[in-house]
């Protein structure tokens, strides 16, 4: 299955951020780990989770992978602030499964 | 058909139809593709029950043909567009799932195709009901399946969302629904193979296909569309 766009930005500035320190094929284990370990999915996490992913599961998955915790907050605040300025442009959001659930009830309460 | 079943095939048919047209509504509002394809499922869903109870109630003397196009055309339906809602909601990106929904899609179309133009029927006369039928059957039952397991994955994933304040209880209950929908949908499918081979009895199979349909269809409209009260419960479980 492709990998959502918001999945391969991740991986693509987790892989330039951390320089020598982690492969392409790495970065994007890593992220895939992080985003399992919060139920979701590669194909179709939105910025929103990603997120929260990468300021409460991120550090640790890193951890587990050979990562200083010095180097993990440097990492994990560099993307935070590329997820911040790519957000803008408007191309990176994923759509997940409930928001059909969310469109129902809003057009229930617009009634 | 006793009083249990029509009563019984009435309920399941208003509530699909709801269902259906609720969706289908939005769909008009939002140009999406899951709401239109799983307002089409719902909607056809209904209309598979509806061509027999019409055929029974209004034309009993009616032609088989007429009544097989319908639901043929019904069930061709159901299932493509029951595929593709499943396919938008869980798996938009994945290839494979496209690639498996249009073989599906032509392999029906032309085995209705022929069906109705009585092109195949020397194949398998005496043999089967019919070679459409038969692959449906497997289709749609393949499709439903298909969409419990998804939904319960989904189910489990958005478990783990909550912990981490990514999602709320009112959604994973509704995943759990749709998967608890499934299972009935799926066992009433079941049925109809069985009883179509011969299996069960009809004095057997019939009420706990409708009882399995009413059940299926309640779920799905309280997935879709839960009351303000079970909305406000699940919110409030832990």
């Amino acid at each position: 299955m492709a990998d959502s766009p918001l999945f391969e930005f991740v991986s693509d500035r987790l892989e330039s951020a951390s320089g020598v320190q982690l492969s392409r094929l790495q970065c994007r284990g890593v992220v895939r780990k992080a985003l399992k370990t919060a139920g979701l999915s590669p194909e179709r996490v939105t910025v929103a989770q990603m997120r929260v992913v990468l300021e409460r599961v991120f550090p640790e998955t890193l951890a587990r992978n050979g990562v200083s915790p010095t180097d993990a907050t440097r990492l994990v605040s560099t993307l935070l602030t590329r997820l911040d300025s790519a957000q803008q442009s408007g191309r990176l959001e994923g759509e997940a499964p409930e928001d059909i659930f969310k469109r129902l009830d809003a057009s229930r309460r617009n009634k | 058909m006793d009083l249990f079943t029509r009563a019984s095939g009435l309920m399941t048919l208003a509530i699909e139809l709801i269902t259906g047209v609720r969706l289908l509504a939005l769909a008009m509002k939002t140009r999406r593709l899951p709401e239109t394809a799983l307002g089409v499922a719902f909607t056809c869903g209904a209309g598979t029950n509806a061509w027999f109870l019409i055929a029974a109630l209004l034309f009993p003397e009616a032609p088989p043909e007429i009544e097989i196009a319908l639901w043929g055309l019904s069930y061709l339906g159901l299932t493509m567009s029951l595929y593709i809602g499943v396919w938008r909601v869980f798996r938009p990106t994945s290839v494979v799932v496209r690639t498996i929904g249009f073989l599906l899609a032509a392999t029906l179309t032309v085995l209705l195709v022929t069906e109705l133009a009585g092109i195949n029927r020397a194949f398998y006369q005496g043999v089967w009901n019919g070679l459409y039928d038969e692959v449906q059957a497997y289709a749609i039952t393949a499709t439903m399946a298909w969409a419990g397991i998804e939904s319960a994955l989904y189910y489990r994933d958005l478990r783990r969302q909550i912990a981490l304040g990514l999602s709320e209880n009112v959604f994973a209950a509704r995943f759990r629904l749709w998967s608890y929908a499934s299972v009935a949908w799926v066992l009433f499918h079941v049925f109809l193979f069985s009883r179509r081979h011969g299996l069960l009895s009809l004095e057997f199979a019939r009420p706990t296909m409708t009882l399995l349909a009413l059940i299926g269809s309640v779920l799905i409209y309280v997935t879709f569309l839960p009351p303000d009260w079970l909305q406000r419960r699940w919110s409030s479980e832990p």
